[in-house]
C-alpha cells in the first residue's frame, strides 16, 4: 500500500506548501484584532441597549409621572363619566379583556392549525409556496385595511354587529399571521430525526404531531401567540372602524345574568331593561329627571307615575358653555305591564317633538337619569329591550351564556384616544393612568412569553 | 409478544423444510465478474428468511434513482450487513425497510420487499396497499445518531408500547425494563428512569434509541451506521449488543465500517452505485469475494 496515489499526494503536497512562506497571520496577531473587535462591539451594544432602554424608562415615566395617582380602586371599578375625578376605566378594561379572550380564541386554534398543515401536511407546490409568501406578507398590512374588511364582511354581511364578538374576530384576523408564523417556525425547529424516530415507531402522522411536534414546540407557539396578542391589545384603528364606541357606562352581561330590569336605586326609579345596545343614531342625549310624583318601583313591581324627560345636545354633554337649549318633556309612565305600549309611544311622542330626534321606536338611544342630588345614572338600552322591560318578560329570564359576544364594547386604548382629545387637562391624568395600565398589560404578557420559552426551552434539548 | 428470545433451531428445521429451492433469486444482480466458480454452496442453506427484496428499485423524488434492482435475503435470527461506498445507496435501502421514504412527497418504489416469504403469510412490505404504519411497528429503526425524544428515559422507551396502547401499569414497567436490560442500558440508568434522555452519552442514548426499537418486540431491526457518532467504546458495546441481540430478532445494518461489519455480521451485502453487487456469508465475503469489485472495495482500494 505504500505505492498509494492519494498518500504520496498529500506528501508532495505538503512539502510545497513547506518551502515558501506562509501569507497566514500569526495566531497571537489574529486573537488580537478579534479581541479589538469583540471589545467595540461589546461597547457598542451596551450603549445601544441603554439608549432604547432609557427611552423606555422615559415613556415610562412620562405616563407614571402623569397617571399613577389616578390609579386607584374607583379608577378601576368606574365608568367612563363627564367627571374627570369620577370616571374611570371600568368599561374598557372589561372590553379589552374580552375582545382579546375572542381573539384568542379564534386566532389560536386557526393559526395553530393552519401553521401545522402548511408544515407537516401539505405538499411543497406553487400553490403553497404562492399560500407561504401571502401569508408574511398579511404580517405586514395596515391594521386599518383589517378593519375595513370586518366593516364589509363581519358588520355588513354577516350581521355580526358592532360587537365584541366583531372586534375580538378582526383582531384575530389581524394577528393571525402572526400565530402562523410562529408556529411554523417552532415546528421547523424540531429536528426531523425526532420526527422520524416517532414514526419509526409506527406512530401515526396525527400522533406525531399530537405527541410530539406539539409538545415540543409549545414553548415557541405560545411565545408567538403571546407576542401576538400584546399587540392586539394596543389597537384602535380596526375597532373604531368597525364602530366600537368611546364611551360606555354598561358591561356585557354577564353568562345568565338575569335580565332584571335596571333598579337605580337612588333614582328611586326604574329605567328598564334587557340587553343594552348603544347604536347612537342622534346626536342628542337623553336625560330623565323625576317630576313631582316619584315612582319608587322595585324589580318585579309596578307603578306608575311622570317624568321628566330632559333631550340635551351632545356637544352639550362634552363642551357646558355650549349654547343649544335643553328641551324637556313630561311624560307620563305606567310601569305595569298593560302601560308598557302607551309609555312607550309616550316617550316616542315625547321625543319627536324635539328637532332633530328621531325617536323611531326600533332604533336604539341613550338614556341618561338624574337623580335629585344631581348624580347620574346612564344607561344605554334599545327600545325593544324596553318592551321587553316593562311589558313581556322576556323568554328564560336569563341571558345566555354568550349573550356579552353580541353587546357594544369599548376598550382601554379607544378610551385613552377620547379621554386625550378632551378640552382641557382634566381628563390628561385620566388617560396617563390608562395607558399605564395598558403599559402593565403588554409588558406583563411579554414577561409572561419570556418565562414560558425560558421554562419549555430549558425542558427540551436536542 | 413473546419475551423469550426466538428459538433458532426450530427456526432453522423450519427453514430447511420450507424453502426447498436455495438461492433461487440469484442471478441477476450477483453475477459474478472474475472468477468463474459460481458451484458455490447456497449461503443460506441451513437458514429461514424473514425478508426477501425483490427486483427493488427506489426514486427520489420521482427521477433519482438511489436503488437499483436489488435482490437480497435477510435471514432470520442473523446479522445482515450492508456495506459500500458513501452514496451507493445503503441507506436508502435500509429505509425502504420501513417506509420511511413515504415521509417525503414524490419518492417512489418499484419491486418488492416481502415479509415472511415461507410462511404463506407473506406481505409486500413497499406495497401501497400494505400499511406503513404496520410495517414501521414490526420493523423497528435505530438511526445513525441518537435521536432520543426530549422526554424522559421511561418515556422514550414506553414510547412504542404507549402507541401499542399500552397503559400505565406493571407491564409497561416490565417491558421498559425489559428493553432497557435488552439494550444493555438497565444497569446505567435504573435509578434515573425520570431524568431526560438527552442527559445521557452519546453511546448510552444511542443504546437508548436501541431499547425504544427493541420495546416494541419487532421482528427486524434496522440499523443505519448506528455507531458513526460514537467514540470507540460505545462502539463496541454497540457491537456487542447487535451480537447478542441477533437471537431475539433480525437485524439489517448498514456500517461502512468494514471491520465492524466482519465482526457483527452473518451475512454481507456489498453495494455499489445503487445496485447490489454481491451477497454472501461473511467470512466468505471477506476472505473469498467472487466480484473483483467487492475484492477491491475490501482491500480498501477505494471507497
Ligand atoms: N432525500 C434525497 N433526495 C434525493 N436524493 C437523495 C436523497 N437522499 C439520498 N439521495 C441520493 O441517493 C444516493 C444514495 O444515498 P444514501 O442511501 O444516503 O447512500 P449511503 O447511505 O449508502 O451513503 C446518493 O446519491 C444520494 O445523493
Ligand atoms: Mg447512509
Amino acid at each position: 500500500m505504500s505505492a498509494n496515489p492519494a498518500v504520496s499526494a498529500l506528501e508532495s503536497l505538503r512539502e510545497r506548501l513547506n518551502r515558501s512562506a506562509s501569507a497566514i497571520r500569526p495566531i497571537d496577531q489574529t486573537i488580537g484584532r478579534c479581541r479589538v473587535a469583540d471589545r467595540a462591539f461589546y461597547v457598542l451594544g451596551w450603549l445601544l441597549l441603554v439608549l432604547s432602554l432609557s427611552v423606555l424608562a422615559l415613556l415610562m415615566w412620562n405616563l407614571a409621572s402623569a397617571g399613577l395617582s389616578r390609579i386607584n380602586w374607583q379608577f378601576l371599578t368606574s365608568f367612563p363619566s363627564r367627571n374627570a375625578a369620577r370616571a374611570g376605566i371600568l368599561s374598557p378594561w372589561v372590553g379589552s379583556l374580552l375582545v382579546m379572550l375572542v381573539t384568542a380564541s379564534t386566532a389560536i386554534p386557526l393559526g395553530i392549525g393552519a401553521g401545522i398543515f402548511l408544515e407537516e401536511y401539505a405538499k411543497k407546490n406553487k400553490f403553497t409556496t404562492i399560500i407561504e409568501v401571502n401569508i408574511a406578507n398579511l404580517a405586514g398590512v395596515p391594521s386599518i385595511i383589517y378593519g375595513l374588511m370586518a366593516l364589509g364582511l363581519l358588520v355588513y354581511t354577516f350581521e355580526l354587529g358592532q360587537s365584541i364578538l366583531t372586534g375580538g374576530i378582526t383582531l384575530g384576523f389581524l394577528i393571525l399571521p402572526i400565530v402562523i408564523v410562529a408556529t411554523r417556525e417552532a415546528l421547523r425547529a424540531i429536528p426531523q430525526a425526532i420526527r422520524e424516530a416517532a414514526y419509526a415507531l409506527g406512530a401515526s402522522r396525527w400522533q406525531v404531531i399530537r405527541q410530539h411536534l406539539l409538545p415540543y414546540s409549545l414553548g415557541g407557539i405560545s411565545t408567538g401567540v403571546i407576542i401576538a396578542l400584546s399587540r392586539a391589545i394596543g389597537e384602535t384603528a380596526p375597532l373604531i372602524t368597525i364602530g366600537a364606541l368611546t364611551f360606555i357606562a354598561y358591561l356585557p352581561p354577564a353568562p345568565f345574568q338575569e335580565r332584571a330590569w335596571l333598579f337605580a336605586e337612588n333614582a328611586n326609579i326604574v329605567i328598564a331593561a334587557d340587553v343594552p345596545i348603544e347604536s347612537a343614531p342622534i346626536d342628542w342625549d337623553l336625560s330623565v329627571s323625576k317630576s313631582e310624583d316619584r315612582p319608587r318601583v322595585l324589580p318585579g313591581s309596578f307603578s306608575s307615575g311622570t317624568i321628566l324627560l330632559q333631550v340635551r345636545p351632545r356637544e352639550e354633554r362634552d363642551n357646558p358653555d355650549a349654547q343649544r337649549p335643553v328641551v324637556e318633556r313630561t311624560v307620563a309612565i305606567d310601569l305595569s305591564p298593560a302601560g308598557a305600549e302607551s309609555t312607550l309611544r309616550g316617550f316616542a311622542a315625547a321625543l319627536n317633538s324635539v328637532e332633530g330626534v328621531d325617536a323611531e321606536i326600533d332604533v336604539g338611544w341613550r338614556l341618561t337619569l338624574r337623580s335629585e342630588d344631581d348624580q347620574e345614572f346612564r344607561f344605554v338600552r334599545d327600545p325593544t329591550g324596553v318592551l321587553h322591560a316593562l311589558g313581556i318578560p322576556p323568554g328564560g329570564g336569563r341571558h345566555g351564556p354568550l349573550a356579552w359576544l353580541n353587546s357594544g364594547f369599548t376598550v382601554l386604548p379607544i378610551q385613552m384616544f377620547n379621554w386625550v382629545s378632551r378640552p382641557g387637562t382634566d381628563f390628561m391624568a385620566n388617560a396617563a393612568a390608562a395607558g399605564v395600565i395598558l403599559m402593565i398589560a403588554t409588558l406583563g404578557m411579554n414577561a409572561v412569553a419570556i418565562v414560558l420559552r425560558y421554562r419549555l426551552r430549558k425542558r427540551i434539548k436536542w | 409478544m413473546i419475551l423469550e428470545p426466538r428459538s433458532t433451531s426450530r427456526a432453522n428445521n423450519a427453514a430447511t423444510l420450507i424453502e426447498p429451492r436455495p438461492g433461487a433469486v440469484s442471478g441477476i444482480a450477483l453475477a459474478p465478474v472474475g472468477t468463474g466458480s459460481m458451484a458455490q454452496a447456497d449461503p443460506y442453506a441451513d437458514t429461514r428468511i424473514k425478508a426477501e427484496v425483490r427486483e427493488l428499485s427506489f426514486f427520489y423524488g420521482g427521477s433519482v434513482q438511489a436503488v437499483k434492482d436489488v435482490n437480497l435475503k435477510v435471514p432470520e435470527n442473523a446479522v445482515t450487513a450492508l456495506i459500500g461506498p458513501s452514496g451507493c445507496g445503503k441507506t436508502t435501502l435500509l429505509r425502504c425497510f420501513n417506509r420511511m421514504h413515504d415521509l417525503y412527497p414524490g419518492n417512489r418504489y418499484q419491486g418488492s420487499i416481502i415479509l415472511n416469504p415461507h410462511d404463506g403469510r407473506g406481505v409486500d412490505i413497499v406495497d401501497r396497499a400494505t400499511s406503513a404504519l404496520e410495517m414501521r411497528m414490526r420493523i423497528s429503526m435505530v438511526f445513525q445518531k441518537p435521536n432520543p425524544f426530549p422526554k424522559s428515559i421511561f418515556e422514550n422507551v414506553a414510547y412504542g408500547l404507549r402507541l401499542r396502547g399500552l397503559r400505565n401499569g406493571q407491564e409497561l414497567r416490565d417491558r421498559v425494563e425489559y428493553a432497557l436490560r435488552g439494550a444493555a442500558i438497565w444497569d446505567e440508568v435504573k435509578d434515573r428512569l425520570q431524568k431526560p434522555g438527552y442527559a445521557l452519552s452519546g453511546g448510552q442514548q444511542q443504546r437508548l434509541c436501541i431499547a425504544r426499537a427493541l420495546a416494541v418486540d419487532p421482528e427486524i431491526i434496522l440499523f443505519d451506521e448506528p455507531t458513526s457518532a460514537l467514540d470507540p467504546i460505545a462502539t463496541g458495546r454497540i457491537e456487542e449488543l447487535v451480537h447478542e441481540l441477533k437471537s431475539r430478532v433480525t437485524i439489517l445494518i448498514v456500517t461502512h465500517n468494514m471491520q465492524q461489519a466482519a465482526r457483527v455480521s452473518d451475512f454481507t451485502a456489498f453495494m455499489y452505485l445503487a445496485e447490489l453487487v454481491e451477497v454472501d456469508k461473511t467470512d466468505r465475503i471477506f476472505q473469498n469475494p467472487a466480484n473483483t469489485l467487492t475484492e477491491q472495495y475490501i482491500s480498501g482500494r477505494f471507497g
